[in-house]
């Protein structure tokens, strides 16, 4: 019975996904970039793979690189702007999920201490993907390709 | 060291055999808990008595890109989990050992030791990052912790919902003889998991299994079953059916999880179902409630009810208290008074 019940309850709720939405909503100045040796990162352009890289729920690109992302600080507003645009969740929410991949032999992406040296840390690395404020990369630094920005707040 | 702990549950979810993702080649880390009780039932206890004291050792690594290992190693000496009766000492067991090569993120394969993947419990069994100090029977009594063998498992991405799945095989071994001598192990395996993120917070997943499986034999005595010296060994593959679900935000944290054993040959069917409710009270303070019923248990079904608080501070002491009782005494359920502290590291 338990598990009809829940067979039932996974088709009533499989419609529709909240996670981006909100997030796509604010935070409007963040844009993601990769490096440009990534010749696939067009096809990938997607706010919910870079969710999923960002998780270290998949780790290849499609060309078969691996995917490097790169994080700033626990304590830099522009990292909290991202997770909860772009992860669905804060940093301190996100902290118990990092706690259980833990548990299987997985860290959180690295993080770097500046904007400025996530794009060198994307320049430099084949396969990685960042994020920074769209004032940094109206014109990209040589390496680093901007594969998109989080849509403008509508709400103002 | 240890990630940091936050106040928050997860409102991610877990899927079946998460990959290792390791940044180096050697990569060392693990969790401790010490566990204290005072159980009324099934012997009055007179002193507070050291029911678990554990540390497990966890070493992970990438060998090549797409090559890794993972190793748990258990130094335990546990008088019970919700099953006393049953001491193990391990001295250093395996708890997990194997390699695995990632061909793609919808296709990896595993061979070796590693966590059964039946429900949600036993892959995040970790003390630290359990919400009771007992265990439900439901999640581990119908099948073996770990097992020995071959696993496909993946994880992808439809409609912005993740999904994983899990195809084990876990061939006639008997590796365990010395490993797990208290615990129910796999004679044989065929199974399957999937789970997904139906919604922000909401995880759902089935498992299915084909399993031949050995435990320690129960005798009846006037007091109720007790457990025997030999182990006993299903006649025939049994058919495993689970179902569990977890919704969490960032104040509650519900999870259910049931396990069917069909009927076999002298064997009646066996099960459970648990379901644990956390509310956040305040800051990192949740309270508690865990329910439980499992049959048979000395020949006839058994209700667990367990009442208590979870403290989670800071990165490195999570400390959980409460009560155990028992609907239907058993002889080897103990009922009682339980504290513990656990640790990532």
């Amino acid at each position: 019975m338990v598990p009809v019940l829940l067979v039932a309850l996974l088709a009533a709720t499989w419609g529709g996904t909240a996670t981006l939405a909100t997030g796509q909503e604010r935070d409007a100045a963040i844009c993601v970039v990769a490096n440009l040796s990534e010749p696939a990162r067009d096809s990938v352009a997607d706010l919910d793979v870079i969710r999923r890289f960002f998780l270290m729920r998949e780790r290849f690109w499609p060309s078969g690189a691996a995917v490097h992302p790169v994080n700033l600080p626990a304590s830099s507003s522009l990292r909290e702007r991202f997770s909860r645009a772009a992860l669905g969740q804060s940093v301190q929410e996100l902290a118990p999920y990092w706690n259980e991949r833990y548990f299987h032999g997985t860290r959180p992406p690295p993080t770097v201490a500046s904007e400025a040296a996530v794009l060198l840390y994307v320049a430099r690395t084949p396969g990685a993907v960042g994020y920074v404020e769209r004032s940094q990369v109206e014109a990209p630094p040589a390496g680093v390709a901007r594969l998109f920005c989080l849509p403008e707040r509508e709400d103002g | 060291m240890a990630m940091l702990f936050a106040c928050v549950s997860p409102a991610l979810g877990q899927l079946p055999a998460p990959p290792v993702v390791g940044t180096g080649p050697l990569q060392v880390g693990g969790y401790g808990a010490l566990t204290l009780s005072f159980a009324e039932r099934p012997e009055p206890a007179h002193a507070v008595e050291v029911s678990e004291l554990a540390v497990a050792v966890l070493a992970w690594g990438q060998i090549s890109p797409r090559t890794s290992y993972l190793a748990e190693l258990d130094m335990a000496k546990r008088t019970s989990e919700t099953w006393t009766g049953r001491e193990t000492d391990r001295r250093l067991a395996p708890v997990r050992m194997y390699l695995e090569y990632t061909a793609s993120d919808l296709l990896r394969f595993r061979a070796g030791r590693f966590l059964t993947p039946i429900g949600q419990w036993n892959e995040q069994h970790a003390e630290p990052l359990t919400w009771t100090p007992t265990r439900p029977l439901t999640t581990y009594l119908p099948f073996a912790k770990s097992l020995n063998g071959l696993l496909v498992a993946g994880e992808g991405s439809a409609g912005g919902h993740d999904l994983g799945y899990a195809v084990y095989w876990a061939p006639s071994l008997d590796l365990d003889r010395d490993l797990s001598a208290e615990e129910s192990r796999f004679v044989n395996a065929f199974g399957a998991r999937v789970a997904g993120v139906a919604r922000p917070g909401l995880t759902l997943g089935l498992s299915v299994a084909r399993i031949r499986r050995s435990r320690p034999i129960e005798e009846a005595d006037t007091t109720g079953a007790e457990v025997g010296e030999g182990r006993e060994e299903d006649g025939s593959g049994r058919a495993l059916l689970g179902a569990d679900v977890r919704w969490e935000t960032g104040r509650v944290d519900l999870s259910a999880e049931a396990n069917w054993l069909a009927a076999a040959e002298g064997a009646p069917y066996e099960g459970g179902a648990s379901g644990t409710a956390a509310v956040r009270v305040y800051g990192p303070l949740w309270t508690v409630l865990r329910g439980e019923t499992y049959r048979p248990v000395d020949g006839r079904s058994v209700r667990i009810g367990f009442a208590g608080v979870t403290v989670r501070t800071g990165p490195h002491l999570v400390l959980k208290a409460g009560r155990q009782f028992l609907h239907h005494p058993s002889s080897r359920i103990p009922d009682g008074w339980f504290l513990s502290f656990s640790s990532l590291f």
